[in-house]
């Protein structure tokens, strides 16, 4: 009878890492793999619309007139921008990290009106600290602070109504992906925000009567 | 000469116990993927809110919701979609539960729920590309009491009108654009269109 107990345990425990590799690994692999897919074929930092075989790939349920595009972030060594002119439209854009889930999804309510500037920065956790780098809006500029060295972007842009297609595709292409100068010297959040910059000396007063 | 001890008695022996151990481990190994795969089907592990024939994952790519619901869209082959100002509503079968046929007339009625925006689209189930049809609120004509009637049919109507594919079955998809957090958890009980056969022929 222990036998058959013994047996039993161990097709349990087979069937239960299984279950919970598949379950926790699968989104992760398959993410990872779109990822470095896309990296392949379309590069980093560079914007590209989609259509064809990525929008099908990416894309559930397209909407009808939308246009979209993406971005495979690479953060490690520099911020990434996306900047272009105001879509006239309402527009999404996704941040999907490595593993497959959503870090941000921000749209164009939430940014000031006109173009579009957005700006990704690394900011690795630190876990010591435990503070998180929260969005910023710098002059006309939102900032997203990302934990993850690199991430998936994806814009979609829907015109109000479909006579507007053909000038939210035209504005789509205007959009760029850039790798711009990092603004802060640490990449670490709470270390950057705790290292102080150095200020220029103030000049010794001369004494008074010296000319 | 020795003789190996897989050839001995007590070799065979071993040798079978190992292969009950294999197709033990192999047996729940096939078992636990299987059911992987069922449970990303079960609507309250993936996280799928059902309200008449709509169904959407308003949980979809957070990073708190349980795995299943992320296996759920990979399993599709397919990003989850931006947990948003927005929502995606899937309805394959009528209220009555059965297949959007081609064969058939429906008429979808009902008030729309108060969004920025909406665009219902026709999808054919077997390929991902952009819709056969849509209907965007831009171009939908209400009713005075401000509800929505739509058809749809394979052949031309007056007023709301979404042109179906004549023989093959299709997908209903529904996006909502302008949802707040709070909304998006209760618009499901607050009843969606209602999707009605006419006729078939």
């Amino acid at each position: 009878m222990s036998r058959f107990f013994q047996l039993a345990g161990l097709f349990l425990a087979a069937a239960l890492v299984a279950h919970l590799a598949y379950v926790l690994l699968l989104p992760r692999m398959a993410a990872n793999a779109l990822l470095a897919e896309l990296h392949q074929d379309l590069g980093g930092n560079v914007f590209h619309r989609l259509d064809g075989k990525w929008l099908r790939r990416i894309v559930r349920h397209p909407v009808p007139e939308a246009a979209y595009g993406v971005c495979v972030l690479q953060l490690k060594d520099h911020p990434v921008e996306l900047t272009g002119p105001d879509l006239r439209s309402q527009w999404a854009v996704t941040v999907y990290s490595p593993r497959g889930d959503v870090v941000y999804a921000i749209n164009d309510r939430l940014v000031p009106e006109g173009d579009v500037r957005i700006r990704f920065e690394y900011r690795a956790l630190d876990s010591s600290m435990g503070e998180i780098a929260l969005p910023k809006l710098k002059e006309k500029t939102l900032v997203l602070p990302l934990q993850q060295a690199s991430a998936l972007m994806l814009l979609e842009a829907w015109p109000w109504h479909p006579g507007q297609t053909p000038l939210v595709h035209r504005l789509m292409k205007r959009l760029r992906c850039h790798a711009v100068a990092a603004t802060r010297p640490a990449r670490s959040w709470p270390n950057a925000a705790a290292q102080k910059v150095p200020m220029p000396r103030p000049r010794p007063k001369r004494p008074a009567g010296v000319p | 000469m020795a003789i190996p001890a897989v050839y001995t008695e007590g070799g065979a022996k071993v040798l079978r116990e190992l292969l009950i151990i294999m197709n033990v481990l192999l047996l729940g190994l096939i078992v636990g993927l299987w059911s992987a795969r069922m449970t990303a089907d079960m609507p309250a592990l993936a996280g799928t809110v059902q309200a008449g024939a709509w169904r959407a994952w308003p949980r979809a790519g957070v990073a708190d919701a349980l795995p299943y619901a992320h296996l759920r869209h990979y399993l599709d082959d397919a990003l989850p979609p931006s947990p948003g100002d927005r929502l995606e509503l899937v309805a394959e079968t009528d209220d009555d539960g059965r297949p959007l046929s081609g064969r058939c007339a429906y008429r979808l009625s009902g008030a729309m729920l108060p969004v920025r925006n909406w665009i219902l689209a026709v999808h054919d189930p077997e390929r991902r590309e952009h819709p056969l049809a849509a209907l965007q609120a831009a171009d939908a004509l209400y009713r005075p009491d401000g509800t929505l009637h739509i058809l749809l049919d394979p052949h031309f109507q007056t007023g709301n009108w979404l042109q179906t594919p004549r023989r093959a079955t299709y997908r209903l998809v529904l996006h909502l654009f302008g949802i707040s957090p709070l909304q998006r958890d209760r618009i499901l009980g607050a009843g969606l269109l209602r999707i009605t056969r006419v006729d078939c022929s």
